[in-house]
């Protein structure tokens, strides 16, 4: 979009010593308790917190907050939760939040009531960020059935051997929908060989536990 | 029993210092005793909170220190009988037993800790890593399970993980107003005010995530400008999604910008030919300019090779001027060069000779220092070996005293095998008792079983007769009389062998009960109670006596 948002002024207008916050964001927290009055702060707050920790709430709506200054209330958003984002990623605390903000020259209620948020509501952040990032797809769920081929496109007639396919997957926490993982193929052989490789598996971890 | 106890007393050495290994297990004082079990129970459960020594005083704390260890012992998995008095009034017997099940519940990693004589070393990285592995696993492996919907509830404690991973997927199109709002043009302002969706709108879709595209945004507005490589490839991608207002725009001015989009066409249509017409022009010049390039390096070769021949001309044709005094001149030049060359050579000589001879020198002292060095070497030699020796000498005298104190172990594994033969041959003898025994008890039932039938037959036979004959009828009452005494003295015999068994199995008991010295326990208990009883007049007395001022005042 041609407002590629705030890339000069992150450079020039870096006010703040820590810099980790880019201009967009400084800007959206300098709305807070100045163009956004003190009653919306709080609940624009409020709503950025819960929308971040729980990403499907519902939320009463609040006309007011888009009805004088949409483009500021927007930006405040985003702010919010970037504030939030970055906190909880580098580890502060309340009282380092704060520091933080003061520096920004911030209005003070809205201080108060960033930090004091943060602080009541650390913990759960922390839980929300931890689960987010790249890694292997856990399995929780494994579905199975005995195939046999009919014919091929190759053969007329079938091979006459049954095998067991085996899905492995779990389910998506947002949609609950089924997510396959990996899907394969084996003989009876084949899966006693995969099912006692799974009891060594097993057996060590027993092990590492009692030894 | 000896050596059980020295076993068990070697062991409460290494949990517990003070307790001497030499000691006796028969003559353990309660003091000691509590201290070997709290020693054993704490290395087992470390997380256990139990006292470690026997108060001095009062009855009643003695009691209740005891009754916690035996519990404690209890929880561990002692099925023996223990309580208060396994403490306070041991007796060989079950204490034996008590410490025995004790050391075997000891944990391993200690007694590989103690042989490798690291004992007061404290843990390395490595170790503690593995201790942590093992504690997290214990605790995996003890959470009951939960249905993956509910682990991000139900694993709260463990700090998420709850298998319910979200992807980092950003929202690399993240639209936001700008930190400078002069910078906006008025479309956009009205655009951001009316219809642009908020952050969460636009991370709604279950493919992108809110922080992760927060963060993003965040980290490109700092960086955007210096790393402009990325920064211009999420523009490219960005195409697609951000036409909304410049399509507006150029919807708008569509109809009048028909003519001079024809005209600048055309002149793009004109600037493309003549562009390829430069271009062909320029190959076939650029293939002049190669042809003439390799004409111009053949004949720079052609002249290089012709300069030294023409220089040899030029000379000989100097030469070949004037013969006959060239000639005189060159004898001249030869015979003052052969002079010249017989003074070199005497000179050379001469610098030769003083050389030769330094050589030779150094030659000779070479050697000798060669011939020193061997010398040296074999000196060195001689001392390594005679060290070598002695070191022979006395590993052999140390292999000799080891094997002689090698001995003893020699000797118990020689009686373990004894006594494993033993117990076979007894294994043995058992099994052929109870053969005999089965044996006996199948021709006892098809003996009985004889009996039976054959008494049925006879029954029979003469109440048949009986009908008839007088005799028969008496024959037939006194055969019934024969077989109610008959039954009555074989239980008669059972009942005997009950009864021999059941003295037997008193005697054990007896015997057991013996090895206890119930006697000196009893004095012992007796001894107690008498001071409970001190104590609680001690006590009346002074409750009397508080009392006493009270009714008083």
């Amino acid at each position: 979009m041609a407002t590629s948002p705030g890339r000069s002024p992150a450079l020039d207008a870096d006010p703040e010593p820590s810099g980790l916050l880019s201009a967009t964001v400084v800007a959206g927290l300098k709305n807070l308790g100045g163009i956004i009055s003190p009653p919306l702060t709080k609940l624009l707050i409020a709503n950025s917190l819960k929308l971040t920790l729980h990403p499907d709430a519902t939320i009463a709506p609040v006309p007011e907050l888009y009805a004088s200054n949409a483009a500021c209330a927007k930006q405040s958003e985003y702010a919010v939760v970037t504030l939030y984002a970055l906190a909880t990623k580098h580890g502060w605390d309340g009282l380092q939040l704060r520091q933080q903000l003061e520096q920004l020259a911030l209005d003070a209620g809205a201080v108060d009531e960033l930090s004091r948020v943060f602080e009541d509501n650390r913990k759960e952040l922390i839980l929300r960020q931890l689960q987010l990032g790249h890694s292997f797809p856990h399995i929780t769920d494994i579905q199975w059935r005995i195939v046999c081929d009919v014919k091929s496109s190759t053969s007329d007639c079938s091979t006459g051997v049954a095998n067991f396919h085996i899905n492995l997957g779990n389910f998506r926490p947002s949609s609950g929908e089924r997510e396959t993982i990996v899907e394969f193929i084996c003989n009876a052989e084949e899966l006693q060989s995969l099912i006692n490789r799974l009891k060594e598996i097993e057996r060590h971890c027993h092990h590492m536990a009692v030894a | 029993m000896d050596e059980v106890d020295k076993i068990i007393m070697h062991q409460l050495h290494a949990v517990d210092p003070a307790i001497e290994p030499t000691e006796e297990l028969s003559g353990f004082t309660p003091e000691q005793v509590v201290r070997a079990v709290s020693g054993c129970l704490a290395e087992i459960r470390p997380d256990l909170q139990l006292p470690r020594t026997l108060p001095g005083g009062a009855m009643a704390l003695r009691f209740g220190v005891a009754s916690s260890l035996a519990q404690g012992c209890k929880d561990t998995g002692y099925r023996g009988d223990i309580g208060y008095q396994t403490f306070l009034y041991p007796n060989a017997v079950e204490l034996r037993r008590l410490l025995m099940f004790l050391i075997e519940q000891l944990p391993r990693e200690r007694q590989n800790a103690e042989d490798g004589a690291s004992k007061t070393k404290s843990l390395s990285h490595r170790e503690l890593l593995q201790r942590q592995i093992r504690k997290e696993l214990t605790q995996q492996l003890k959470t009951p399970w939960v249905p993956q919907f509910a682990r991000s509830v139900g694993n709260r404690k463990s700090l998420g993980c709850s298998s319910l991973g979200i992807e980092f997927r950003p929202n690399i199109n993240l639209n936001i107003p700008s930190a400078n709002p002069e910078e906006r043009s008025k479309e956009q302002q009205q655009y951001f005010d009316q219809q642009a969706p908020n952050v969460f709108q636009q991370t709604a879709s279950s493919r992108v995530d809110l922080i992760a595209s927060v963060l993003h945004k965040n980290e490109l507005d700092r960086w955007g400008q210096v790393v402009s490589d990325s920064a211009l490839l999420f523009v490219a991608s960005e195409e697609p999604a951000t036409p909304l207002i410049s399509a507006v725009k150029s919807a708008a001015s569509a109809d009048e910008e028909v003519s001079p989009l024809q005209e600048l066409s055309n002149e793009v249509q004109e600037l493309r030919i003549q562009c390829e017409t430069l271009l062909t022009e320029r190959k076939t010049h650029a293939a002049t300019v190669a042809a003439l390039k390799q004409r111009e390096t053949k004949a720079s070769e052609e002249i290089a090779r012709l300069q030294p021949m023409l220089k040899l001309h030029e000379r000989t044709c100097l030469v070949l001027a004037d013969s006959e005094e060239n000639l005189v001149k060159l004898e001249t030049l030869l015979k003052t060069t052969q002079t010249k060359r017989q003074t070199l050579t005497l000179q050379w000589q001469d610098y030769r000779k003083p050389l030769l001879e330094s050589l030779e020198k150094l030659k000779t002292a070479k050697e000798a220092q060669e011939v020193q060095g061997i010398r040296n070497n074999i000196e060195q030699l001689e001392q390594e070996l005679q060290a070598k020796t002695q070191q022979h000498n006395e590993l052999n005298a140390t292999l000799r005293n080891a094997s002689q104190s090698l001995a003893p172990r020699k000797e118990y594994t020689r009686r373990i095998h004894e006594f494993i033969g033993n117990i076979r041959k007894q294994r043995a003898d058992i099994y052929k008792v109870l053969d005999d025994t089965r044996q006996l008890q199948k021709q006892l039932n098809v003996v009985g079983a004889q009996l039976q039938r054959q008494f049925n037959y006879t029954d029979d036979l003469l109440f048949q007769s009986a009908k008839h004959d007088l005799h028969a009828k008496r024959a037939y009452k006194l055969l019934a009389q024969l077989h109610a005494n008959c039954s009555e003295l074989v239980e008669c015999v059972s009942l005997t062998g009950n009864v021999t068994k059941q003295i037997r199995e008193l005697e054990v008991q007896i015997d057991g009960e013996k090895l206890k010295n119930v006697l000196t326990s009893l004095q012992q208990i007796t001894g107690d109670i008498q001071k409970f009883e001190q104590h609680i007049q001690e006590l009346q007395g002074q409750i009397r006596a508080a009392e006493q001022p009270r009714a008083g005042s």
